[in-house]
C-alpha cells in the first residue's frame, strides 16, 4: 500500500529533524518553531518529498512557502501537487 | 518598537534573472550533495514564487500580523553590472519603491542606491530622489564591482552627509555570479573616517565577517551593523551568535533587519521575527533599554528625523510620482 503524503512528510522531517516521528510530529507541528527547520533544510524536506511521492515541483503553489508554518500545511501544499501532477 | 531595518520588495522586476540563477545554482549544488538531483527550473520555481508581491500588500500584512512598526525596504542597483534587456532602471525601480511607500504610508522607508559607474547622471537620479523625498538612506551593492571606499562614491556620501541619511552597504558573500573580495567589511574604514558624520551600517555584520564588523563598530563612531540574514540559521546557532555579539559592548551599534524575503522558503515573517524579538529569543539577556536600541530605536535615531518623516512630500514639479498604483499592480 502506497503510505499517504502525512506519513511521507513526517517520516521525512523525523529523519532530518532528528524527531521521534509520529509520536512527536503532527498537523499542528510548526515547522520553525518545534522543528528548528531552518530555509535549507526545508528545502531539502520538500523537494526529497517530492521525489519520494514523484510530485511534479512546478504543480505546486508555491506561493503559498513563504507563509508556511505548520506540518499540515505543507501536507495540504503536497496534495494540491499530487492531483495536479 | 521594533523596525525591521533590513527588508526587500518581494518582486522579480527589482531583482536580475543572472542574480537568482546564481542562488539557485548553489541551491542545486546543496541538493545535489544532499542525493537529491533537481532541475534547476525547478528551483527557480520555488524562489520566483516568492518574488510575486509587487505592490508591497503582502510583506505589510506580515509586518502587520508580526508586530514590526516600520521596514527599511532596499533598492540595490544591479542595472550597471547586470544589465537586462526590458528591465527597469534604476530612476524607474526608484520610482515604483517611492509609490509602493506612499501606498503604505508611515511603514516603509527607501534606501536606494545608484552604482556610481553611470556618473554624473547617477549621481542626477540619486540626488534627485533625495530631494523629492523618495529615499531616506543610500544602499549600496559592492559586489557588483565597485568598493565602499571609492572615491566615485564620495559625491553620493556628501549628499547622505548634508541631508544627514544613513549609507547601509552589503558586505560578505552574495550570489555567486558576482565578486565578493569587493564587499569585505574593511573597504568601509576610509570613507567612514572621511565622513566622521555619516552613518555606514555593515549589512549582515552580525552574522558574517562578525571579528571585523565588531571592531569597525567598536572604534569607528560613525559604523553599526545589522543582524540580517539570520533567518538561515538554526536556532541554536543563532541563539550563541547573538549572544556573543552582545557580550563585545557594542549593543548600541546593533540593529535588527531580518533581510526578508530572502528566506521567506520555509517559515512566515512573523516566525523570523519572533525567533530575535520573542519573550524566549537572544534579547532575553538585555535591559529594556539596550533591546529597545536593537530593535528600533537606533535605527530611528539614525533615519533622517526619525522614522516619522519617511514618506514626506517634497520637491517641486520634477517630484511628481510616475508609478501608479495600477501599474504596480500590473
Amino acid at each position: 500500500m502506497t503510505p499517504s503524503v502525512e506519513t511521507t512528510v513526517v517520516e521525512c522531517l523525523a529523519r532530518h529533524t532528528g524527531s521521534s516521528g509520529a509520536g512527536s510530529i503532527g498537523k499542528d507541528t510548526a515547522l520553525r518553531a518545534d522543528l528548528d527547520l531552518d530555509s535549507l533544510r526545508f528545502l531539502v524536506v520538500l523537494l526529497e518529498i517530492c521525489q519520494t511521492l514523484q510530485v511534479e515541483v512546478e504543480s505546486l503553489d508555491t506561493a503559498q512557502l513563504g507563509s508556511m508554518r505548520t506540518v499540515g500545511e505543507l501536507v495540504s501544499l503536497l496534495e494540491s501537487g499530487m492531483a495536479r501532477t | 518598537m521594533i523596525i525591521d531595518a533590513h527588508t526587500h520588495i518581494a518582486s522579480d522586476r527589482f531583482i536580475p534573472r543572472a542574480f537568482i540563477e546564481g542562488v539557485v545554482e548553489n541551491l542545486r549544488v546543496s541538493m545535489s550533495a544532499r542525493g537529491i538531483d533537481t532541475r534547476p527550473s525547478q528551483l527557480m520555481h520555488i524562489y520566483l514564487a516568492k518574488c510575486q508581491d509587487h505592490t508591497g500588500d503582502a510583506f505589510v500584512a506580515d509586518m502587520d500580523r508580526a508586530g514590526v512598526d516600520h521596514a527599511v525596504v532596499l533598492l540595490p542597483d544591479f542595472t550597471f553590472a547586470m544589465p537586462e534587456k526590458d528591465g527597469l532602471s534604476i530612476s524607474e525601480s526608484i520610482e515604483a519603491h517611492a509609490s509602493i511607500a506612499t501606498r503604505h504610508s508611515g511603514r516603509l522607508s527607501i534606501f536606494a542606491g545608484v552604482d556610481p559607474r553611470w556618473g554624473q547622471e547617477g549621481f542626477d537620479v540619486f540626488e534627485r530622489a533625495v530631494a523629492c523625498g523618495k529615499v531616506q538612506g543610500l544602499k549600496l551593492y559592492p559586489p557588483c564591482g565597485y568598493e565602499a571606499s571609492d572615491r566615485s562614491l564620495y559625491p553620493f556620501y556628501e549628499i547622505c552627509d548634508a541631508r544627514r541619511l544613513p549609507v547601509l552597504i552589503h558586505t560578505g558573500p552574495t550570489s555567486p555570479v558576482l565578486p565578493f573580495t569587493p564587499a569585505m567589511p574593511h573597504t568601509v574604514d576610509r570613507a567612514a573616517l572621511d565622513f566622521p558624520s555619516v552613518s555606514f551600517i555593515l549589512a549582515h555584520g552580525g552574522i558574517r565577517f562578525v571579528e571585523e564588523c565588531a571592531a569597525m563598530c567598536g572604534f569607528r563612531p560613525n559604523v553599526y551593523l545589522d543582524i540580517s540574514g539570520y533567518p538561515s540559521l538554526p536556532s541554536a546557532q543563532l541563539d550563541s551568535k547573538l549572544r556573543d555579539l552582545f557580550s563585545r559592548g557594542i549593543t548600541h551599534k546593533v540593529i535588527f533587519g531580518t533581510d526578508w524575503p530572502l528566506f521567506a522558503t520555509g517559515g512566515e515573517y512573523g516566525v523570523s521575527v519572533d525567533a530575535v524579538a520573542g519573550t524566549n529569543g537572544p534579547l532575553n539577556d538585555l535591559d529594556p533599554h539596550e533591546r529597545a536600541l536593537v530593535l528600533g530605536d537606533t535605527i530611528s535615531r539614525l533615519l533622517p528625523g526619525g522614522i516619522l518623516s519617511a514618506n514626506f512630500a517634497g520637491g517641486g514639479a520634477e517630484c511628481v510620482e510616475v508609478t501608479s498604483d495600477a501599474d504596480l499592480e500590473k
